[in-house]
């Protein structure tokens, strides 16, 4: 079965060879490195960069979201992947001839269901998570989700509905983490308190 | 180079960067590198963008995160490896350098966490902490 939107996944793939700098430049953010590990350092760089205390404190709660909500949004897209086994249609790249062009040219060839996308789940809920926090810092974490996310569309690994799924679990996954770290206050607050003593917060 | 050493130099480089470009904007000078702002600033971009572009440009950027490369999980504790050894060389090392910025017993503002470290490198604070814990006070 192919994805309801799989005609905007061919058109976009068909685009790949036709501007050689911006298949690199697609290919470079698509890939499983890139992004992640500068979101994490934009959430370290939070962590430290602000001078003002109350502020600080904001963001050193949010940040703690947005990492538990990272943990939990792979988890879920991990027990639907694996123990519900939930795979309504092929991955863009099985189905289409452009979209394989791409994947082959830009990526690999993932062997996981395409729906939900780990990483439209992942990073939405890190941003989320912050959000929740802390609006303005949240900023460069949603701008990340949303280039990463459209280059794994670009590259024909996911279609445009896996990464909506991917970002409506990433945010669920953010609300329930700050619900459950405002129930279990102390926890977080633990936490923070230990940070203190090791000059972390 | 093994994949996960590679991932770990990765973490452990960009986490050392960022650290230094967060202690700047925190001004956090007690974890400074450098004895100034500005060249704590470059000093942190240019530890963060020599990491990227080696990582960048040697390792195999197409290698397969879901079939044993360096897998998610995997890469999750590397870079709680990578971050946390970055964190212990920044306090050791600016704790060495910065040892005769700072007197012991000079700002009072001890015993708030990360606030100390504006006037105190992580050496003088724990210092300071301890005598006072022995003094009773």
């Amino acid at each position: 079965m192919t994805a309801p939107d799989s005609g905007i996944s061919e058109w976009l793939t068909g685009l790949v060879g036709k501007c050689s700098v911006c298949d690199h430049l697609i290919g470079f953010i698509a890939n499983d490195f890139f992004m992640p590990v500068t979101m994490s350092m934009v959430m370290l760089f939070l962590w430290f960069g602000i001078r003002n205390p109350v502020q600080r404190k904001r963001i050193h709660y949010g940040v703690m979201c947005a990492a538990g909500s990272l943990g939990f949004a792979n988890l879920a897209v991990h027990i639907s992947n694996r123990v519900v086994e939930f795979d309504p249609w092929a991955r863009p790249f099985e189905v289409h001839e452009s979209a394989h062009r791409a994947a082959e040219t830009l990526f690999y060839f993932p062997h996981d269901p395409s729906f939900p996308s780990n990483a439209a789940a992942c990073t939405f809920g890190a941003a989320f998570g912050l959000l929740f926090y802390h609006r303005k810092a949240s900023i460069p974490l949603f701008a990340i989700a949303v280039l990463f996310c459209f280059s794994r569309v670009y590259a024909g690994i996911h279609y445009p509905l896996d990464i909506l799924g991917g970002a409506a679990i990433g945010f669920g996954i953010a609300l329930f983490t700050y619900g459950l770290m405002r129930f279990l206050w102390w926890l977080p607050d633990f936490f923070y308190a230990a940070a203190r003593k090791v000059y972390l917060a | 180079m093994a994949p996960t050493l590679q991932y770990f130099l990765l973490m452990l480089g960009s986490s050392l960067g960022v650290y230094q470009l967060g202690a700047a904007a925190g001004n956090f000078r007690g974890l400074w590198f450098f004895p100034r702002l500005g060249l704590t600033y470059l000093g942190g971009f240019a530890i963060l963008g020599a990491t990227y572009i080696w990582f960048f440009t040697c390792a195999d950027l197409k290698m397969n995160a879901n079939d044993g490369e360096v897998e998610g999980f995997e890469q999750l504790y590397l870079f709680l490896a990578g971050a946390a050894l970055a964190l212990v060389v920044t306090y050791l090392v600016s704790s060495v350098v910065n040892y005769r910025w700072v007197k012991a017993d000079g700002d009072p503002v001890i015993g708030k966490g990360l606030e100390d470290l504006k006037w105190h490198t992580v050496f003088h604070a724990i210092a300071y902490r301890w005598r006072n814990r022995k003094r009773g006070k």
